[in-house]
């Protein structure tokens, strides 16, 4: 199908302090969404019910649905995949995961001269998800750290960016991956937890 | 009227479609017991991950079993109103979007008012008032059913619930997770009269309850004796502790029976499924010219199935939830 003519949804309840549902429709995007503090579960249904109301849209018109599959709240995460996960299940729409990682590595890996780079986003008790590329070898490691740990880890580290994500980089990766029919089995998705481990045995080949 | 009801307030996923408030067309409970056994008790977070996995499975098998389609379902029921938040939200989520897009209504219920229910979906002979005992790992009260949605809670318990008490003399003794069906089986072959241990609080005129008293005076006990002793009195020392625990429920609700002049007593939970419990309130109620009911054994434990009655008569009285609902840990009834 033409990307002019797609018709889909994205679903980011990743950040504890934000519940997001944008709606692409025909290369025109329309967003709402709620700043509620761990307001997820009361806010995300509405969302999505308003989205596609405003637009005159049933959601079994849907191409299909994707869902941002963190780094980010385990909680929150777990609301956007249970409720992608049955509204999936019901209208029979296919499902897309999007990692935050890789829409900011996309982003950022062409635009910068390092040879390392670590990502870095916000966790919980002041600890940062992050992933540590490679430029050029195609690898990269994701982990989870404070600080001072992130510190040690990576010591050559000298120019801190702050980037803020920008949704046309989600939507776009959305509609690559449905381009390359690179869904996600429905009733087993679930979402990128990450936990405390060796960088050095999380090295992963690139997926990106 | 089809009704599927969602329960996750802990480690069970359950659905279960039930019409007209108590033909069960299906009720899929599954369990984690595995996961968390090695744990010695439930892992929040391990349980929510496993709801979240199997949620659209267990959906797909409870309306294969029914033989029905999503397009029959009139009203999803869900617990929104205890448990873990973590496990909740996930059927919460699920029961909302499953709301939405049959475009059908959604209605909150409490996990403990669906305890209450799970005795009203096959004993048609439960009327109103009576007293209603609710035991389990995560709640032991004394509540007196007026009427559909009127309580009266009478008793509650101070520190642990009874259910809770059984897990946690079974982890001391090495027995696995989760306790109760262990020291139930093992007691069968142990002589309840050979230790003896306190029944907490029977002699007050309160209804409240307290177990962990209990607790304590049995891991002394074990801890006086050699573990050879122990490992030979093993049976004994479980049928003597159950006793205690069910001898105390029983009387208290007896009493709660007679002060309140009610006549009828239901016992629900997953306690209410220990084999010596149900034996002893038969017999005592037999005594006192009381009628005592217990739900099926597969009604007993967290099951959704309770959620979808319970959803029937919320349904029947406009009790009816929005798409913006929230989730409560421990909500009063």
């Amino acid at each position: 199908m033409m990307k002019e003519k797609l018709k889909f949804l994205v679903i980011d309840t990743s950040d504890e302090n934000l519940t997001s549902v944008t709606f692409y429709n025909s290369g025109k995007v329309y967003l709402k969404n709620s700043t509620e503090e761990r307001g997820h579960i009361k806010n995300l249904m509405p969302l999505i019910r308003d989205v596609l109301f405003e637009n005159s849209i049933s959601i079994s018109d849907l191409d299909f649905i994707a869902v941002v599959e963190g780094p980010g709240s385990w909680t929150g995460l777990r609301i956007g995949f249970a409720t992608v996960k049955v509204l999936c299940l019901i209208n029979n729409l296919k499902l897309i995961v999007i990692n935050n990682f890789d829409v900011f590595q996309k982003n950022f890996e062409n635009k910068n001269n390092s040879t390392e780079i670590v990502i870095l986003i916000n966790s919980s008790n002041l600890n940062y998800y992050y992933r540590y590329i490679l430029k050029g070898s195609g690898e990269y490691a994701d982990g989870i750290g404070s600080i001072k740990t992130l510190e040690e880890k990576f010591p050559k580290i000298e120019k801190i960016n702050f980037i803020r994500p920008n949704l046309n980089e989600y939507i776009n990766l959305a509609i690559e991956k449905f381009e390359h029919k690179r869904f996600q089995n429905v009733d087993s998705a679930e979402p990128y937890y990450i936990s405390t481990g060796d960088i050095k045995s999380n090295f992963t080949k690139a997926k990106v | 009227m089809i009704i599927l009801g969602i329960e996750t307030s802990c480690d069970d996923t359950s659905i279960s479609i039930v019409r007209n408030g108590n033909e069960v067309l299906s009720n899929i409970v599954w369990n984690q017991n595995k996961t968390h056994e090695i744990y010695g008790g439930i892992v929040p977070e391990l349980g929510a991950r496993r709801h979240l996995q199997v949620i659209n499975l267990v959906i797909k098998e409870a309306l294969d079993k029914a033989s029905i389609s999503f397009q029959d379902i009139d009203a999803v029921a869900v617990n929104n109103q205890k448990g873990l938040i973590r496990s909740l939200v996930v059927g919460v989520s699920a029961a909302k979007a499953l709301a939405y897009s049959l475009n059908i209504p959604l209605i909150p219920v409490h996990h403990i008012e669906g305890h209450i229910y799970s005795n009203l979906i096959e004993n048609k002979n439960l009327t109103f008032p009576h007293i209603c005992l609710t035991v389990s790992g995560g709640h032991n009260l004394l509540v007196i059913v007026n009427n559909h949605f009127e309580y009266e809670i009478i008793g509650n318990t101070l520190d642990d619930a009874a259910g809770e008490v059984l897990d946690k003399v079974a982890r001391f003794l090495g027995l696995g997770f989760p306790g109760g069906p262990v020291i139930d089986r093992l007691s069968k072959d142990g002589d309840r009269k050979k230790f003896h241990f306190p029944r907490p609080m029977i002699e007050e005129s309160n209804f409240d309850f307290s177990f962990s008293g209990l607790k304590t005076a049995v891991t002394r006990k074990v801890q006086q004796l050699a573990d050879s002793e122990t490992s030979y009195e093993l049976n004994n020392l479980l049928a003597s502790f159950q006793e205690a625990v069910v001898e105390t429920l029983a009387e208290k609700t007896i009493n709660a029976c007679k002060k309140h002049n009610l006549k009828q007593i239901s016992v629900v939970g997953g306690v209410s499924a220990n084999s010596r419990l149900r034996e002893l309130f038969i017999e005592k109620s037999s005594k006192n010219g009381l009628e005592v009911f217990f739900p099926s054994l597969s009604f007993t434990t967290d099951n959704a199935a309770m959620i979808a009655c319970l959803g029937y008569y919320k349904y029947k009285n406009h009790s009816l939830g929005n798409l913006d609902l929230e989730v409560h840990s421990n909500l009063g009834l």
